[in-house]
């Protein structure tokens, strides 16, 4: 069976600098797959050219079978492929439940000329998606704060708001740019059960980039090492953990495990 | 008149234009390198400083040199309380700090409509005769201001590289947030860059004075070349405003006169516009993430 | 909350405003008033028209430009070609949002300065182009004795018969804009505002979007010039400038930039300004510039956002 997600021999170079090298992996359907590395190994720079927000250099990327070379980031989301930001990143002078209603802007069967005059159709259009929005939000557990305004929301709540809007297009495949940053370890171990509880219930897998090692080792089923723009270790958490090559790459850097 | 005869002559105007744009385009990416900000009100201090020198050197005789000082301190001290009390409180808003320097070059253009009148007024060169160079014949004026104009850009260039402030300037336009790591205040740098900044326009101003003549309209044409300038050279380079200014200073002389005006006007802007679709940061500019 | 906003909301309201309307030409004193009412209406569809670009936060400072292609593609088709001015008008909005659509292909790329810039030397290149295509344009001295719009019979070229004409388009170009705000393009629209990556990690393909705000902007724009051209029956390269645009522009701040309704309320504020200062010759334009200045720095949202800033005020004491 050919995986979800497949990602052979890509390179990108910025310059003279080579970001990324040769760096093949795939993600199966129904996986997590942690995406670690040293500060500066080019997890980020992986993370866009998977996501379409650059091109790699060299090197292909299909996804559920296509091609996604060269698409704008937009046309990858519509095929399935979603994903959140390391920083927070929500409409601030939106309300929560809008937010994620806009995270499902691909799927509402809500039409433009419906809307522009406010027919019914659009109007129960409308009510469906919020319906459905508003279950999302109970999955992440904020839908009690579902009528503020997102860019007042605490910081652990926008890091929620931020999944809820990425699973909102209910994608085969969502990317987590380092879900847990800037997180207290209560409120980063809630997030790795809210991550895995997605995963399970929305059937959606997941590739996820993150610092947090405890996070990473408890959700993930693989794990990827990159250092220095390549591969360097592949397999199961405990695999991961013990090997040598790993243990190097983070020498120095403290290896929670 | 033959072709060989106008060459020499459509050079020398071109490094007149040229030395001119250079000025206007050097202060306007001195403020957007530094401020992220798109001044609309450039043009109107690059009037303000011909008028300076109109009143100065030509009704009260005021020397040429002295007029220049004049103008530095008159016109600093207006840039730097523009900034403080126009822009400042708006620098988190792209947009909005455009709009209000939008709202300052109308002000500032009406106000010298109505206190000096719309029709154009002559003034005399600062120097006359004429500079015989091999078979070429120029006039001594053109000389003067070419020159005035290079030592002007010489004494900004040593200011960045030598003074602290010049090289906080540098600092805070590379990166400012590492500026601000390294100590440098920003907030205290903004108002010198802006107030420079329009110190090199009112002083390219002054310098064509006498060359064009002086009306509340004449900032509206250097400042549409100092936007296509720093285009082609790249928004916040120095060295970029420098080489663009007296190139696109070369292509209007030249082009004036073996194409007629217009054409080579709708030239620039058609290349300009092209060149901001291929390479949106400019010829030298460098990438902005 | 939908339903209350939907549909018959919205008729009553026409109606409403049609009944007023219907009578407005007959309570005005004299002429000259409907002539300002007139030019106010025409700045409301230029200044809605700009909002619309606004609202996948980008801003055109060559609005005006847009205008005046509208303006001189109708005058040309019905002068020269003889086409009936509505259709020419028509046509010339449609042409003009072609136009725009195709610049803003090639320029999506940019953003913020840099689109700015871009729009501010089209408007530069347009006003060239105007003055030196004489053969075409009449170059400077402009286009004379344009014909006015007649549509069954019924010339709209008196300025009472005009003010219909112009107040119906108004209206519909007011409930388009509306309509598409609230519509799933206006969803789009103020995602790309708030925050175009996300919006983008949305699904939504904010560039498509962003050529087609602006393309719907300029076209209105466009509409609104032809208009105009057909009401002065004059148009010349100093009728739609940069000067033009920065009023445009104006209007939108000091209306407010939030809604779509506060660039309707610039236009009704800022529009008649300059016959109410026309004693103070010369002075009108400062107070211009110095009415942005402010509103920008005292009620950054416009006078839209007055009273909830007065609310807050009269909270706080």
């Amino acid at each position: 069976m050919t995986p979800l997600l497949d990602v052979r021999n890509i390179s990108k170079r910025f310059g003279g600098l080579m970001a990324l090298s040769d760096v093949t992996f795939s993600v199966g359907s129904d996986e997590v797959l942690g995406l670690i590395g040293p500060n500066g190994a080019g997890k980020t720079t992986c993370f866009n050219v998977v996501s379409g927000n650059t091109s790699p250099t060299s090197g292909s990327i299909r996804f559920d079978g296509q091609n996604i070379v060269g698409l704008r980031p937009s046309r990858i989301v519509r095929m399935g492929l979603s994903r959140t930001y390391q920083a927070t990143s929500v409409f601030p002078d939106s309300t929560v439940l809008e937010n994620v209603v806009r995270g499902a802007f691909t799927r509402s069967q809500d039409s433009l000329a419906g809307s522009i005059f406010g027919t019914g159709a659009s109007a129960a259009a409308q009510a469906r998606d919020r319906a459905d929005c508003m279950d999302i939000l109970e999955q992440v557990g904020i839908a009690h704060v579902h009528d503020q305004l997102a860019g007042a929301l605490p910081y652990g709540y926008q890091r929620r708001l931020g999944v809820a809007i990425a699973f909102a297009s209910r994608p085969k495949l969502i990317m987590m740019d380092e879900p847990a940053a800037g997180l207290n370890p209560e409120e980063s171990q809630a997030m790795g059960a809210l991550i895995r509880a997605m995963h399970e219930r929305g059937r959606v897998s997941v590739l996820i980039v993150e610092h947090d090692m405890r996070l990473v080792m408890d959700i993930c089923h693989r794990i990827i090492v990159l250092d220095h723009g390549e591969l360097i270790a592949a397999g199961s958490p405990d695999e991961i953990r013990n090997d040598p090559k790993v243990i190097e790459a983070y020498l120095g850097t403290e290896l929670v495990t | 008149m033959d072709i060989l005869a106008l060459l020499p002559q459509a050079g020398l105007n071109g490094l007149v234009i040229g030395a001119m744009y250079a000025l206007m385009a050097i202060g306007f990416s001195l403020v957007f390198g530094t401020m992220r900000i798109v001044n609309f009100a450039h043009g109107e201090f690059y009037m303000i400083g011909s008028f300076i020198a109109f009143f100065s050197y030509a009704q009260w005789e005021v020397p040429f040199a002295l007029t220049i000082l004049i103008t530095v301190a008159a016109v600093g001290l207006a840039g730097a309380l523009m900034e403080w009390v126009v822009i400042r409180p708006l620098r988190t808003d792209e947009l909005s700090s455009m709009i209000a320097t939008l709202g300052v070059s109308v002000v500032l253009q009406n106000s010298a409509l109505m206190f000096f009148g719309a029709s154009p007024r002559p003034m005399p060169d600062v120097v006359s005769g004429l500079v015989h160079l091999g078979p070429a014949v120029f006039s001594a004026s053109r000389i003067f201001v070419i020159v005035a104009a290079a030592l002007v850009i010489g004494a900004f260039w040593l200011f960045m590289q030598k003074s602290r402030t010049g090289r906080a300037m540098r600092a805070v336009a590379q990166d400012q947030e590492a500026a601000l790591l390294q100590g440098v205040d920003v907030e205290r740098i903004f108002p010198f860059a802006f107030g420079i900044g329009v110190v090199l326009a009112a002083v390219a101003g002054a310098l064509m004075a006498p060359v064009f003549s002086v009306s509340p309209f004449v900032g509206a044409t250097p400042m549409l070349k100092a936007f296509i300038v720093v285009i082609l050279g790249g928004l916040g380079s120095i060295p970029g405003a420098v080489l663009g200014g007296l190139l696109i200073g070369m292509i209007e002389s030249f082009g004036a006169t073996f194409l007629g005006g217009v054409v080579a006007d709708m030239l620039q802007l058609a290349v300009v516009i092209g060149i901001l679709l291929v390479r949106p940061a400019g010829l030298m500019g460098r990438k902005e993430a | 909350m939908i339903a209350k906003t939907g549909l018959t909301v919205r008729l009553g309201l026409v109606v409403a405003a049609s009944i007023v309307a219907a009578f407005v030409p007959d309570l005005l004193p004299n002429l000259f008033y409907v002539h300002i009412a007139n030019l106010t209406l025409l700045s409301g569809i230029f200044a809605l028209s700009l909002w619309i670009i606004y609202s996948v936060g980008q801003l055109s400072f060559g609005h005006a430009a847009f205008a005046g292609l509208g303006a001189y593609m109708s005058a040309l088709l019905a002068m020269r070609l003889e086409v009936p001015p509505a259709i020419a008008l028509i046509i010339a909005a449609l042409a003009t949002a072609g136009m725009a659509a195709l610049l803003g292909a090639v320029i999506l790329r940019l953003r913020g300065v840099y689109f700015v810039l871009v729009t501010f030397l089209f408007g530069q290149m347009f006003t060239l182009l105007v003055l030196n295509w004489a053969d075409l344009t009449n170059g400077a001295n402009g286009l004379i004795s344009i014909p006015a719009i007649v549509i069954a019979g019924v010339s709209f070229g008196p300025r009472p018969m005009f003010f219909y004409l112009v107040f119906g388009v108004f209206l519909a170009v007011l409930l388009f804009t509306w309509g598409l705000k609230r519509s799933t393009f206006g969803r789009a629209f103020d995602s790309i505002h708030q925050n175009i990556d996300l919006a983008e990690s949305c699904g939504i393909d904010t560039a498509r979007y962003q050529v087609i705000a602006f393309a719907i902007g300029s076209g209105i724009a466009g509409l609104g010039g032809a208009m105009m051209a057909h009401y002065i029956r004059f148009v010349s390269p100093d009728t739609f400038t940069f000067h033009n645009s920065v009023a445009f522009i104006t209007m939108l701040v000091v209306g407010g930039r939030s809604l779509f309704w506060g660039a309707m309320i610039g236009a009704a504020v800022i529009t008649p300004l300059p016959e109410l200062l026309r004693d103070f010759e010369g002075l009108q334009h400062i107070i211009y510039g110095a009415i942005l200045i402010l509103v920008l720095r005292l009620l950054p949202g416009g006078l839209v956002s007055l009273p909830s800033v007065l609310r807050r005020q009269g909270g706080g004491q």
